[in-house]
């Protein structure tokens, strides 16, 4: 069969692979880097999960890691609400049918075996460590440490683990260390403190992986054992594991006959980000190219902070690594392989790094997907995209995320979609958000180009510069079935119609699309998620930005991944931020502004921006309730919130329309 | 040279400190306490150890501790993990301490330090304890529950 064009395009990714005796059709493995808690509380694997893991094993990557297992009945290992569990004979009916269905897409099934030690324990009251060394993060257990016999225990259970993986059908087990696990904690001298053979050295600090590895390779010789180790933990400063050491752990792994090590980077507990947004795709390049050089004879498989095809596959070319390990992309779009095969990668919904997935699964919540409404849901019908029964003219309101999102859902079931925007382009409000994003404004980009490219191929009718009212309702009367009002929201002006001087206040929206042009001293009224990204900017341009808050704390609206990340910037950027504030009046010198107990302070300033409280556009649904069959609204529209809820209510209205 | 932290003339700053910030600590539970020391220390033996490490001897310490009359900054010794009382312990990098001190907002770069892991927080209770113990309001404004999770 000749290549798809994709493939020759991307000839190193698309090349057929070897993993020990089995065969891979290419150089992709899918990472399991992210627990789903879709399972149940005891650890079985549930329809939800099989369901999902269906589109997994579909995704077209030549490896397929299941997800994370924890492999000791006590659940010491276990670090998420619905883990699955693999101490039990019991569980492997739906191992099986997950081996069954990664098999039936021609890829290798490997299965990860996850004992999270430090971050484990989630339904006991403490964690097992080499050390008792006290979290870092109040969300964990307090350690207990290992004894000799629970270390030998231990190696058992995973090594009892990986053999029920291989009875239920899979190729190969790997055992994760990634981001502070069991094994990293043994590896790592800032929680291995121990002064017997198992600590102390690097030599002795290895032995627990040597012995885990020894174990289960004895136990199954004939198949692959990956494993996945630090390149970098980023806790060194902390007395964690220098770059050097994680690097003589590996080689170590790899002199006991791992057939791969996957590189991953960080620890939970380290003080600098890994893989959020605001680190750069291949920043952490070098350390998988440093562990090709160190372990030549052992495959080496990276992806952190690598989302992109097109540079996985440059770097497949220049040998730097062996496999492409990939999760969070296919979370967002689990066409991307075929997308990437089929040269569509222009069609491809990008994962714009918010980290929405791990936000939930951190508060013991299934994790979903910003960019991807179905991811989770695929188990039911109603969130599948079907061909509508009802073919209909549908008129939506507003180009951003939400109305977008409606638009190409709808359209792909068969509905005739236009869109009436009144900016010049797609976006809403999303386009003033990147402009002003500090982290990586491409990323949002992305997803304004995504509804571009596919408005236009699914013949979406865009219809900008008109604002959608009553009479010019009245123009288009009867001539659609539905109207969507995906208007978005705006800042509430009339909050401040009690504060004298308030005509000089500008909006922050209007402040973040161009619209108004703000002087060198700043005081930006909301320390929500726009007026952080307002103030931000305007600091990093050199204006001089006070922050004003009436609550307690900034960044409330925030997703939890990325608060920290707002709250840094705020201080380095030295804006200067006061909660607890209310406005009193502006003047022409600038705001005086009272705090907790009253007393006033003036803050000298050219510009006030509001930038809170939003308030939905909802008008348009009394103006339009008499004049159209159905009438809906989705996203900002309904209630201010932001990309994540716009883009899953533009989802759910589109496939249910 | 031993951490400046126990020098009496820090104390009485960071009591300051204290004073400024009633309202972080007015739901901390009598006795409840946060104990800070230097990271680096030399022992007996003359070599400089990161206090993440088991001690043998004293390393000196701060404390600030609940007591009646509110939120008091007081002296004492660290004699290792599994000795300490206190309900959190704070790890400063070398400098970093008296940076905080010559700040105008302490607090303020306490909490920089911690992003930038100059500082580091480990918590010698389990959350609810620490909510029980009125630690929240304190642990919310470092910023403490939104560092972690695979940044």
């Amino acid at each position: 069969m000749s290549a798809r064009p994709g493939e020759r395009k991307l000839a190193h990714l698309f090349q057929p692979g070897r993993l020990g005796r089995y065969r891979a059709p290419n150089l992709i493995k899918y990472g399991a880097c992210c627990v789903s808690n879709y399972n149940t509380r005891d650890g079985f694997i549930t329809p939800r999960e099989l369901a999902r893991t269906r589109v997994i094993a579909g995704t077209g990557c030549g490896i397929i890691t299941n997800q994370g297992a924890y492999p000791d009945p006590k659940g010491e290992g276990k670090s998420y609400f619905r883990q699955v569990a693999l101490y039990d004979d019991k569980f492997l009916p739906q191992f099986e049918v997950i081996a069954r269905y990664i098999h039936d897409a021609g890829a290798i099934a490997i299965q990860q075996i996850l004992h999270a030690g430090r971050y484990g324990g989630i339904d006991l009251g403490y964690c097992v460590q080499p050390s008792v060394v006290p979290q870092t993060l109040p969300h964990f257990r307090p350690p207990r440490e290992m004894t000799k016999d629970d270390i030998r225990r231990c190696i058992g259970e995973h090594a009892d683990a990986a053999k029920r993986a291989i009875r239920a059908g899979f190729d190969g087990v790997e055992v994760t260390s990634f981001m502070g696990y069991l094994l990293a904690s043994f590896n790592s001298k800032f929680t291995n403190q121990r002064t017997d053979e198992y600590g102390g050295s690097l030599e002795n600090r290895g032995r627990f992986m040597r012995e885990l590895i020894d174990s289960i390779k004895q136990a199954l010789p004939e198949h692959p054992l990956v494993v996945r180790l630090s390149g970098a933990e980023l806790m060194d400063q902390w007395g964690g594991n220098t770059e050097d050491e994680c690097f003589e752990l590996m080689r170590q792994a790899a002199g006991r006959g791992v057939d791969m090590i996957s590189v991953t980077v960080g620890w939970q507990e380290a003080p600098e980000s890994s893989i959020g947004r605001d680190v750069p795709p291949g920043h952490w390049n070098r350390l998988a190219i440093r562990a090709k050089q160190e372990c030549p004879a052992t495959l080496i498989a990276y992806g952190n902070r690598l989302p992109d095809p097109v540079m996985a596959n440059e770097c497949l070319g220049k040998g730097e690594f062996d496999y492409w390990e990939v999760c969070r992309p296919l979370l967002a779009d689990p066409e991307l392989i075929h997308k990437a095969a089929e040269d569509r990668l222009h069609e491809v919904r990008r994962c714009i790094g918010s980290l929405n997935c791990l936000s939930r699964v951190f508060r013991d919540l299934p994790y979903s997907c910003t960019m991807n409404p179905a991811l989770g849901h695929e188990v039911e019908p109603e969130y599948a995209i079907t061909p509508a029964a009802v073919k209909k003219k549908v008129m939506v309101i507003g180009a951003g995320p939400a109305g977008m999102e409606f638009s190409i859902t709808a359209a792909k079931r068969g509905h005739d979609v236009t869109v009436y925007e009144r900016g010049e382009r797609i976006g809403g409000n999303l386009l003033g958000y990147a402009a002003h994003d500090l982290a990586r404004p491409d990323d949002l980009h992305s997803v304004v180009r995504h509804y571009e490219v596919m408005a236009q191929k699914l013949g979406v009718k865009m219809q900008f510069k008109t604002e959608a009212n009553p009479k010019f309702m009245r123009s288009v009367l009867h001539q659609y079935d539905v109207c969507v009002v995906a208007a978005g929201a705006r800042v509430d002006m009339d909050a401040y119609a009690h504060v004298e001087g308030r005509e000089r206040i500008v909006d922050a929206l209007d402040v973040a699309a161009g619209r108004v042009t703000v002087g060198k001293r700043v005081v930006v009224l909301g320390g929500n998620k726009v007026g952080l990204v307002v103030a931000e900017s305007l600091r990093k341009r050199g204006a001089e930005v006070t922050l004003v808050e009436r609550g307690k704390r900034i960044a409330e609206d925030v997703m939890p991944t990325f608060k920290w990340r707002h709250m840094s910037w705020v201080e380095e950027l030295e804006i200067r931020t006061l909660t607890l504030t209310r406005i009193v009046r502006i003047t022409a010198d600038g705001a005086v502004v009272a705090d907790a107990k009253g007393a006033e302070i003036a803050i000298p300033a050219d510009t006030i921006v509001a930038a809170g409280p939003r308030r939905s556009n909802q008008e348009l649904f009394t103006d339009f309730e008499w004049m159209v069959d159905e009438l809906h609204g989705c996203g900002d529209a309904l209630m201010p919130r932001g990309l994540d809820a716009a883009i899953h209510e533009g989802y759910r209205l589109g496939v249910r329309v | 040279m031993l951490s400046p932290v126990i020098e009496r003339s820090t104390t009485g700053k960071w009591q300051r400190v204290l004073d400024r910030h009633p309202d972080l600590f007015a739901e901390v539970t009598p006795g409840a306490s946060i104990a800070i020391v230097a990271r680096h220390s030399q022992g007996a033996d003359g070599r400089r150890r990161a206090n993440v490490m088991p001690v043998t001897d004293l390393v000196p310490m701060l404390t600030w501790v609940r007591e009646p009359q509110g939120m008091m900054a007081r002296e004492g010794e660290f004699r290792g993990l599994k000795g300490l009382a206190s309900d959190v312990l704070l790890i400063a990098a070398e400098g970093a301490l008296e940076a905080a001190l010559a700040h105008d907002h302490p607090l303020s770069e306490l909490k920089r330090q911690l992003r930038n892991g100059k500082m580091l927080f480990m918590v010698m209770r389990t959350r609810d304890e620490l909510r029980e113990r009125g630690w929240s309001d304190f642990i919310e404004t470092l910023g403490l529950p939104f560092l972690g999770t695979c940044r």
